[in-house]
C-alpha cells in the first residue's frame, strides 16, 4: 500500500484539485464514521473543517487572522495546524485544494510533524476542464488557461475578505506534482478508478485513512453516498458548498463527458500544457495518446 | 483578584511620555500614542496601563490555547509573529516590538485582541460585535468573522446612527454600554457598496486593503444598557430573489441565552481564565431584557441596495422596541 511511513500527526489531508472527487470521498468518510445513519445529508458532512477555513486556522493560533496579507496567513498555518493536531486524541479528516508549497525556510503549508497522511485525489484534466468550467461559471478556455496557470489560486481577492483564506493550486500538473513530491506519506487515488471499481478503490482509501474497511461497511457507506442521490438532494435542498457562478455542484459526475464538450484544438493545448503529469498518472501512454482511463 | 505583573522582571525601554486616553470606560495610561483612541484630561491615576517593554520570563509551562497564545492564572501571553508580543492582566498590557513589526499592525491587535482579554479579565461582558446609537437606543450587531458586521454598522452610521465601538461590544460592571474609539475598520469592497471614498482613509495594515473609517459622530460616553442584539449570519445558500434576507427570528427564553452566549468575544480565552461561569452569570444577568433578533443573510456579497434593506430591517426593529411593539417585515420569515 502506498504511504507507509510513520507519521505522528493526527490530521489526514483529502486532497484534490478542485472538481475531482472530493465531496464524494468526504461523504463516504463521513458515512463511514457514522454507521448508524440511513442517509448522508449533503449539507452536514461533518468530517472536520476545511483547511482553508478562516476560524479553524485562527483559533489553532490564538489570534484574529482576518487583517494579516495571505502570504503572512500562509506562513502561519502550518503553526496551526501543528497546534490542532497536537491537541487531537482522534484523527481529523479535511478537505484541501492548496496545493503543498514551501511558505518558509523551515516550513511546508501541511507539515509532516501535523500530518498523518495525505489522500490524494487525482482526475484527468480534460474532465476537469469541463467541470471547473461550470463551477467557475467561465467559458472552457478560460478554464483551460486556468489550469495552465501556475499562478492560480482560490478565494484570492484582495480588496475584501473571501470565506475562505487565499488557496494557492498552482496550475493543475504544479497541483499534483507539489502532493507526489511531498516528504508526507501519500496514498493517490484516480477518480476514474472510485467511479470504475468502487469497492477495490475505496476500501484502499478506507484503510489508509484507519477507518473500518471491510466489504460489508465499506459498500453500505457507498450505497448511502451514490452521485443520483446527492444530485437529487442538490436539487431538492441546494448544496452549501456550489459556486455562486455554478448551476450545480453535481453535475454529471461521469468519465469521458470532454469528449462530448471539448474541441480538437481544447484537447490538443490541455495535452500540452500536463501531457507530462498525465502520462504519469496513466492518462496517457508512452505515444502521448490517450488511454482508455479517459473514457 | 489578579496578580500584577510588577513583580515580574520588566525591562522597560527608553522612558516614554505618558499618554491619557479614555476607553471602554476606563483611563488609560499609555507609553503608546494611539491615535485611534479618545484623548483624555490628564489624570494621575489610571484603571489600566499600556506599556511597551521586554518582560524575561519563559511561558513553557503556561497552558496553551493556541500555537501562539497562553495563559496562566489570569494573565495571558499571546505572540503575533512579525508584530509583538503582548502580556495582559486584568490592569496592564506589557507590549514587546517584534522586529519588522508596524505600528498599526500593533495597535490593531492591542487594541483587538489583547484589549478583548483585558476586558474579560476585568470582569466585563464583552460580545464580538460593533455598538451603535439610534434614537436614544444602543445595539449591537454581533456575528462570526467576515460576516459583515462592520459593513453594516457603516451602512447604519450612513443613515444617522452614531458609532460606540467596532468590533468589541463592552457592558461594564453595572451593566452600562461603554464605548470603544470612533473608528470602523472596512474592507476596500465594502468601502465602494457603501460609496465611500478610499483615498481620503488610511490603510489598516500596509499590505491589506482594509481601511480604517472615522466616525464623526462617535458617541464617546453611552451609559446606556444595551437594548438589542443583531445576530448576523451569512447562510450558504444563494439569494434567489432580490432581498439579501434569508431570515429573520427574534430568539426567547433559553434560546435566546444560548444565541447570545455564541456571539462572545474569543471564547477560548474565557475559558483560559477559567471564566466561563462569569461569562455565563453576565449574558444572563445583563442582557435579561435585550431584544435578540437572528438576521440570516444569502452569501453573497453585499451591495449598495442589500445593504440598505438590511440596514432598514435593523432601523424598524429599533423603532418598534422604542414602541414596544412586535415587529414585521414584508418578504422575509419572521416570528
Amino acid at each position: 500500500m502506498p504511504g507507509c511511513r510513520q507519521t505522528k500527526g493526527k490530521l489526514f489531508w483529502i486532497v484534490s484539485y478542485p472538481k475531482s472527487g472530493n465531496t464524494w470521498m468526504r461523504s463516504f468518510i463521513y458515512a463511514l464514521q457514522n454507521e448508524g445513519v440511513n442517509k448522508v445529508d449533503i449539507n452536514a458532512i461533518q468530517t472536520g473543517s476545511i483547511a482553508s477555513q478562516y476560524d479553524w486556522v485562527a483559533n489553532g493560533l490564538g489570534f484574529d487572522i482576518d487583517e494579516l496579507p495571505a502570504q503572512e496567513v500562509d506562513r502561519l498555518r502550518p503553526k496551526a495546524y501543528r497546534f490542532i493536531s497536537d491537541n487531537l486524541t482522534a484523527f481529523g479528516y479535511h478537505k484541501v485544494h492548496d496545493a503543498q508549497y514551501a511558505v518558509s525556510k523551515q516550513d511546508v503549508l501541511f507539515p509532516a510533524d501535523a500530518t498523518q497522511g495525505v489522500l490524494l485525489i487525482v482526475r484527468n484534466p480534460l474532465d476537469i476542464a469541463v467541470s471547473f468550467a461550470h463551477h467557475l461559471g467561465v467559458d472552457i478556455d478560460t478554464s483551460i488557461v486556468r489550469m495552465a496557470d501556475k499562478d492560480f489560486g482560490l478565494a484570492s481577492r484582495v480588496k475584501g475578505r473571501s470565506i475562505q483564506l487565499r488557496q494557492k493550486l498552482l496550475s493543475w500538473s504544479g497541483h499534483v506534482q507539489s502532493w507526489r513530491r511531498t516528504d508526507l506519506p501519500v496514498c493517490m487515488l484516480r477518480y476514474e478508478d472510485m467511479l470504475a471499481l468502487p469497492l477495490a478503490t475505496f476500501k484502499t482509501a478506507a484503510r489508509f485513512l484507519r477507518l473500518p474497511a471491510d466489504t460489508q461497511r465499506v459498500s453500505r457507506a457507498l450505497e448511502l453516498c451514490r452521485f443520483e442521490g446527492f444530485q437529487n438532494q442538490e436539487q431538492n435542498c441546494g448544496f452549501i458548498e456550489k459556486s455562486p457562478k455554478a448551476s450545480a455542484f453535481f453535475r454529471k459526475g461521469i468519465v469521458g463527458d470532454w469528449r462530448n464538450v471539448l474541441s480538437a484544438s481544447q484537447v490538443d493545448r490541455i495535452i500540452e500544457a500536463h501531457g507530462e503529469v498525465m502520462e504519469t498518472l496513466g492518462y496517457l501512454d508512452g505515444d502521448g495518446k490517450l488511454t482508455q482511463l479517459c473514457g | 483578584m489578579h496578580q500584577s505583573i510588577n513583580s515580574l522582571n520588566v525591562k522597560a525601554f527608553n522612558p516614554r511620555p505618558i499618554h491619557c486616553y479614555r476607553l471602554f470606560g476606563l483611563r488609560v495610561h499609555s507609553e503608546l500614542s494611539l491615535p485611534e483612541l479618545c484623548q483624555d484630561n490628564d489624570f494621575k491615576t489610571a484603571d489600566i496601563t499600556l506599556e511597551i517593554a521586554h518582560i524575561d520570563e519563559a511561558v513553557d509551562d503556561w497552558r496553551r490555547l493556541g500555537a501562539y497564545c497562553r495563559v496562566k492564572g489570569n494573565r495571558l501571553w499571546l505572540q503575533v509573529p512579525g508584530v509583538a508580543v503582548f502580556w495582559v492582566s486584568a490592569d496592564r498590557i506589557v507590549v514587546t516590538p517584534l522586529a519588522g513589526s508596524d505600528e498599526k499592525s500593533i495597535h490593531l491587535y492591542l487594541l483587538g485582541n489583547a484589549m478583548g482579554a483585558l476586558l474579560h479579565l476585568r470582569g466585563f461582558l464583552v460580545l464580538h460585535g460593533n455598538v451603535l446609537v439610534s434614537g436614544g437606543q444602543a445595539f449591537a450587531i454581533c456575528g462570526r468573522s467576515g460576516v459583515g458586521k462592520s459593513t453594516l454598522a457603516a451602512a447604519l452610521i450612513k443613515k444617522g446612527c452614531q458609532l460606540v465601538a467596532d468590533e468589541l461590544c463592552v457592558v461594564n460592571a453595572d451593566g452600562q454600554l461603554v464605548s470603544g474609539y470612533p473608528e470602523i475598520k472596512l474592507w476596500q469592497d465594502a468601502l465602494e457598496a457603501l460609496e465611500i471614498d478610499v483615498s481620503t482613509l488610511t490603510a489598516i495594515h500596509p499590505h491589506v486593503c482594509k481601511y480604517a473609517w472615522r466616525d464623526v459622530s462617535f458617541q464617546p460616553a453611552v451609559d446606556k444598557p444595551l437594548m438589542s442584539v443583531f445576530c448576523l449570519r451569512r447562510q450558504w445558500q444563494q439569494w434567489p430573489h432580490s432581498s439579501p434576507l434569508k431570515s429573520v427570528k427574534t430568539y426567547t427564553g433559553a434560546e435566546k441565552f444560548q444565541q447570545l452566549r455564541t456571539q462572545v468575544y474569543r471564547p477560548v480565552y474565557v475559558d483560559g481564565f477559567n471564566l466561563n461561569g462569569q461569562s455565563f452569570r453576565l449574558v444572563t444577568t445583563f442582557l435579561q431584557r435585550a431584544r435578540v433578533i437572528g438576521i440570516s443573510r444569502y452569501k453573497e456579497k453585499l451591495t449598495l441596495g442589500c445593504l440598505d434593506e438590511l440596514a432598514d430591517l435593523v432601523m424598524d426593529h429599533i423603532r418598534d422596541a422604542e414602541d414596544g411593539e412586535g415587529v414585521y417585515y414584508a418578504g422575509v420569515q419572521t416570528n
